[in-house]
Order: C-alpha cells, then structure tokens, then sequence
C-alpha cells in the first residue's frame, strides 16, 4: 500500500525543495552573483525543528512566496538527493496547513554559528542552489 | 596604515592572498590581480552603495524578515571598509545583512571562500571556508577598536 500523501511521506531524491529568500533583504543580486549568499540559508528564530524548506510536490513557487503583506521573495530551488549525498539531513515536517514543511533537521536557530551549521548554510548557497527564481509575486 | 590586530592574518593576507595553503596557484595570481586592478573601486563601491545607503535609510530592512543592522554597526562596517581598502585587500563579492544585526562582507576566489563577520554586538570574525568546508576562525579586534 502506497504511504498516504500527507506530507509524513519520506522525502525521495529527486524532489524538488524551496527556500524563499526576502528580496529586501539584500541576500541575492542577480547582477552581483548568480549565488545567494549563504545568509539567506541562516536558520531565523522560529526555525526550531531546522532550517525550513518547502516540498514543490504540494506548494508552487507563487505559493512558496504568498504573503498578505505584499512582500517580495526569491525562491531558491534545492535537490533533496543532493543535500543528502553532502551529509545534510532532510525530514518532513509536516505543520498544520502546511503539509509541504521539511526541515533540514542540523540546521537551527541555536546551533547557527557552528562550524558544521556554517558548512551546511555554505554549501546550500555555493554548492546545491540550483537556481533562485523570481522575484514572486511578480509586479 | 596598520589594521588593528593585523599582525599575522590581516597582514599576511595582504602579503600573500589567502593563508591557508589550499588555496590554488589560480586563485592566488586571482587575487593579486584583484589588487592590482581596482580593490580600491570596489570597496568604494561596498561603501558608497550600500553601506552609506543602508545608514542614510536605515528603514530599508524589513524587521519583520531580518534584524537589521543597527546605525552603530553600519557605521563600524564603514570603518572597517576604509580600513581595508586602505590595507590593501581586495574587495569583497558583496556585503550583506547577517540577519542577527550584524553585516558581513563575503567574498570567493576559486574553492575559498571568506566571510568577514561583523556581529551586532560589535566582535568581527574572519571565517575561511574552503570547498564549504570551514578551515580557519579568527577573532579580529571588535570594531571599537577600528576608529
């Protein structure tokens, strides 16, 4: 029987995983470097289970960015069989209206400024960012 | 001019590019060429459109995604700034908000990459990393010390 669809699933290696990146926060120029720097993978206080990340298997992009407050976000598009083959360790996490939530479970508010937290945030922006789309909503 | 607690890694950086003895013979001539070139435009260029941007509008930041940068450490990344345009290091990639208050100033030659990290409560950190790996931590004098 196929494991139900509820974002409990595990998370294969070809899944396609979202962060979003704040456009004002500076953390990603197109005409600078086609990297985010690796702040915008720096875990924020609320990230308590780890870094959070997005399943696109349950939220597009333009979801991915939604806001009522008319924000503009960069999404950084991340392969989760990628993070997996450097050591970083992936888990659903599923929150209420929000099936899609992983967390990258080494990644915290508290732990950020380890070196292996360091390693991770720098190896998400220098080496396994695939793309940063956007920004969303587009104007 | 001497930088403060620059006796050994400010300075040697100056000397020689990266200190760690990973750093490829192509990065090296990379960085020296940076030097060479136009360090001084670039670091005008971290200075004069963000830095000075970010103290003439410090409402820029959104404090809803981000701490931002305080007035104090905005002002204190412009001294450091100066101070290393004027020791001779090559200009950072970009500088950014670190999101805890604090402003780094990010930069990449070949596998290297170094952050230099001033935290909100005014320590500076230069972190090396080398293929994302982190290979050097040095605690520089807080920016008090950089008038």
């Amino acid at each position: 029987m196929a494991a139900p669809e509820d974002g409990t699933e595990p998370i294969s290696d070809d899944e396609i995983l979202y962060r979003r990146i704040p456009v004002g926060a500076d953390w990603f120029d197109p005409g600078i470097d086609p990297r985010p720097t690796p702040k915008a993978f720096r875990p924020r206080p609320d990230d308590t289970t780890g870094l959070s990340l997005s399943r696109q298997k349950y939220k597009s992009l333009e979801q991915v960015a939604h806001n009522s407050h008319g924000k503009q976000y960069y999404v950084a598009e991340l392969r989760a069989g990628d993070l997996r083959a450097n050591g970083i360790a992936i888990i659903p996490d599923p929150l209420p209206g929000d099936p899609g939530h992983v967390a990258v479970s080494s990644l915290t508010y508290e732990n950020r400024n380890d070196n292996r937290a360091l390693e991770i945030q720098n190896a998400l922006a220098e080496q396994l960012c695939l793309r940063v789309l956007g920004p969303f909503p587009r104007r | 001019m001497p930088v403060p607690g620059g006796s050994f890694t400010i300075e040697r950086r100056v000397e020689v590019g990266f200190p760690t003895g990973v750093a490829s013979d192509d990065s090296l001539a990379s960085e020296r060429t940076l030097r060479a070139e136009g360090h001084e435009e670039g670091w005008n260029q971290i200075i004069d459109k963000h830095l000075v941007e970010w103290g003439r509008n410090p409402s820029r930041f959104d404090p809803d995604e981000i701490v931002p940068p305080s007035p104090f450490i905005v002002a204190a990344a412009c001294r450091v700034a100066m101070r290393l345009r004027e020791a001779g290091w090559a200009a950072p990639l970009r500088v950014v908000p670190d999101g805890d208050g604090g402003i780094a100033f990010e930069r990449r030659a070949g596998e290297c990459f170094e952050s230099l990290e001033l935290a909100a409560q005014g320590q500076i950190e230069l972190i090396t990393f080398h293929k994302s790996k982190v290979i050097r931590r040095d605690r520089l004098p807080d920016v008090s010390e950089w008038a």
